[in-house]
């Protein structure tokens, strides 16, 4: 009666630690990713944000939301748990089993290594934080909360490419825990600010819109600026009724934008104006006698970035080695064995 | 503003012109069977791969960056590894009947590259950064290996000499356990960069999520090519699926998605 419940245990160990087990739950693995991926792509109101948190944030709120079409991601992450299990339980065997054999050496070092990138991705997960779209005029700070930090611009250059074009923002920027800085440098793409598990991301910049510049029937420039309305010298009266900032809408209006109120020279109001730069948004605006063309907005320019902070992300570089390691090593055994027989 | 350059004007159609002598005369040796023409067929492709290697590093040094960007240079370093591993094969295992097939495979990657522009682009701020290069080199190494491996696999189903199959299967291993470990690298050096730039070494996007599965599909293939049982015609269908999987994730998604990884 004893060796039943062995016999059960020792196939279980068998079971675990066999390749066709890891490659079962791969495969599996891969198809619903796979389909899951897809329906992503085409369900972006609901997907759409899994990059902006980490990932059991997500899972807790916008997961939550998306339930049951969520299925897909969390069946995700139980295969992805068993097959963690099955590559710690085929490690573990070559420890005791098969150390002594150099052979499999590079496998096991690309399995601990696959084993500390998903130690680390829980690790960030679960402990890391992603504010996303702090915004700072030059000279300006802002607190970080996640964080207990403060992030300081101190100056912002256009980063120009090929043929003069701009295609992004070279930034000065400070990083401080109270009264300590702790990081400071000159932020482009590729090159983000760093202090241990945190980093700051230029995400570009944008302008905050104060006032609007327009050329009005196609000589006039004028500036219009809140509570500033300007008469023509066709007897026209123009205010800034309303202004919508780069992220806002109203309705079908997509910022950034100005609402342009227009009086006649008799005193009757006309139907007000929408101007904006957004893509697929009026630029001009016709009346009687009367035309507007957007020319540009005033206001300060912001530089935006975004934060995240992942305390995992040492345990992945260091499996990162692993695998990189491990794999050449594999391939170096097996250039070894000569033709099979 | 994108530069032209004269020398991959003269290179481009005769290593095209190269690569298509060499096909030729090993199509005609597998014909005829006469013993003296893969010689040539080697001199050719060896004549090829330097003609090509001059062009790439001519743009290399023209463009001030390493040449895999655009479909012009990446289609180009895929067939510039296809050739390479078909000549290998030819003189390490004598795999002269091979020479057509991986040939072809090397003039349609050529082909495919004409549709592309050949002239050379400045690099935009976002992929200046030698990750970049490690990542998209190593994947189009990568693709042209198990190109040649679901070739191989070809080869071994249409084989009816059993004393043979130990040969394309170790043939297949290699190709298929070099670009594993290249395309291995090329999912680390793409993790770093996109943790460098888009804060995240792990990213749900589309192109992101289906080289991941490539990663995986491979990293199973590996660990049942081991297996006895597998050996044969399933390792042979493994590879002709997986590289389905490569044109899926190079080709399906770059031409029927919108990506971050555009094929132009």
């Amino acid at each position: 009666m004893t060796a039943m419940p062995a016999r059960i245990l020792r196939l279980l160990w068998r079971l675990s630690i066999s390749p066709v087990t890891f490659v079962v739950l791969s495969i599996l693995w891969c198809i619903d990713l796979g389909i899951g991926s897809l329906y992503a792509y085409w369900r972006s109101d609901l997907f759409g944000t899994l990059d902006n948190y980490p990932f059991t944030v997500w899972l807790r709120t916008e997961g939550a939301r998306a339930w049951p079409a969520s299925i897909w991601v969390h069946a995700l992450v139980l295969l992805t748990w068993l097959m963690v299990a099955s590559l710690l339980l085929c490690t573990v065997n070559w420890f005791l089993y098969r150390r002594k054999r150099l052979k499999g050496l590079g496998e096991v070092l690309v399995h601990l290594g696959f084993l500390l990138v998903f130690a680390g991705y829980v690790v960030g997960a679960v402990g890391g934080s992603r504010t996303l779209g702090v915004t700072l005029p030059i000279g300006g700070s802002a607190r970080v909360e996640e964080l207990g930090a403060t992030l300081s611009l101190r100056d912002m250059q256009p980063l120009l490419g090929p043929g003069g074009s701009v295609q992004g923002t070279v930034n000065n920027l400070e990083l401080r825990q109270g009264n300590r800085r702790v990081a400071s440098r000159g932020v482009k793409i590729n090159h983000p600010l760093m202090d241990g598990a945190t980093v700051v991301y230029p995400r570009g910049a944008r302008q905050q819109v104060e006032g609007v510049r327009m050329i009005v029937n196609n000589s006039l420039p004028v500036e219009l600026l809140p509570n500033r309305p300007v008469t023509l010298p066709t007897g026209h009266r123009l205010a800034l009724a309303r202004i919508l900032q780069a992220d806002e809408t109203a309705g079908n209006a997509r910022g950034p934008g100005v609402v342009v109120a227009v009086s006649a020279p008799d005193g009757k109001e006309l139907p007000s104006s929408y101007l904006s730069s957004a893509e697929g948004m009026p630029t001009e605006a016709a009346f009687a006698g009367l035309s507007l063309q957007l020319a540009g907005f005033s206001g300060p320019m912001l530089g935006v970035f975004d934060v995240h902070r992942d305390p995992g992300v040492w345990l992945v570089i260091v499996g990162a080695l692993l695998i990189t390691l491990g794999t050449a090593v594999a391939f170096g055994f097996y250039l070894r064995e000569g033709m099979p027989g | 503003v994108p530069q032209p350059h004269l020398l991959t004007a003269i290179a481009h159609p005769l290593v095209a012109a190269l690569y298509g002598g060499a096909f030729l005369t090993a199509l005609f040796a597998l014909m005829t069977g006469q013993r003296h023409l893969p010689t040539a067929t080697r001199c050719l492709t060896a004549a090829g791969l330097v003609t090509q290697t001059v062009m790439i590093a001519s743009r290399w040094q023209a463009g001030d960056h390493f040449p895999v960007t655009g479909l012009f240079e990446t289609l180009h370093f895929l067939a510039w590894w296809v050739a390479g591993i078909t000549l290998y094969y030819s003189l390490r295992y004598r795999a002269n009947g091979f020479l057509p097939a991986g040939l072809g495979l090397t003039l349609l990657a050529i082909g495919a590259a004409s549709l592309g522009p050949q002239k050379i682009f400045p690099l935009i701020p976002s992929l200046d950064t030698p990750l970049f290069f490690i990542h998209v080199a190593t994947s189009f190494a990568a693709y042209g290996l198990w190109g040649t491996a679901a070739l191989l696999a070809i080869f071994e189903l249409a084989d009816r000499d059993p004393g043979q199959c130990g040969r394309w299967q170790r043939m297949q291993d290699e190709a298929i356990y070099l670009g594993y470990i290249l395309f291995t690298w090329c999912m680390l050096a793409g993790s770093l960069w996109a943790y460098l730039s888009w804060g995240s070494y792990w990213t749900w996007k589309i192109k992101g999520i289906w080289s991941y599965i490539l990663w995986f599909y491979y990293s199973g293939v590996i660990h049942i090519r081991r297996n006895p049982r597998w050996q044969g015609w399933p390792a042979d269908l493994l590879a002709l699926a997986g590289f389905t999987l490569v044109l899926f994730t190079y080709l399906g998604l770059g031409v029927f998605f919108k990506t971050n990884h555009p094929l132009l």
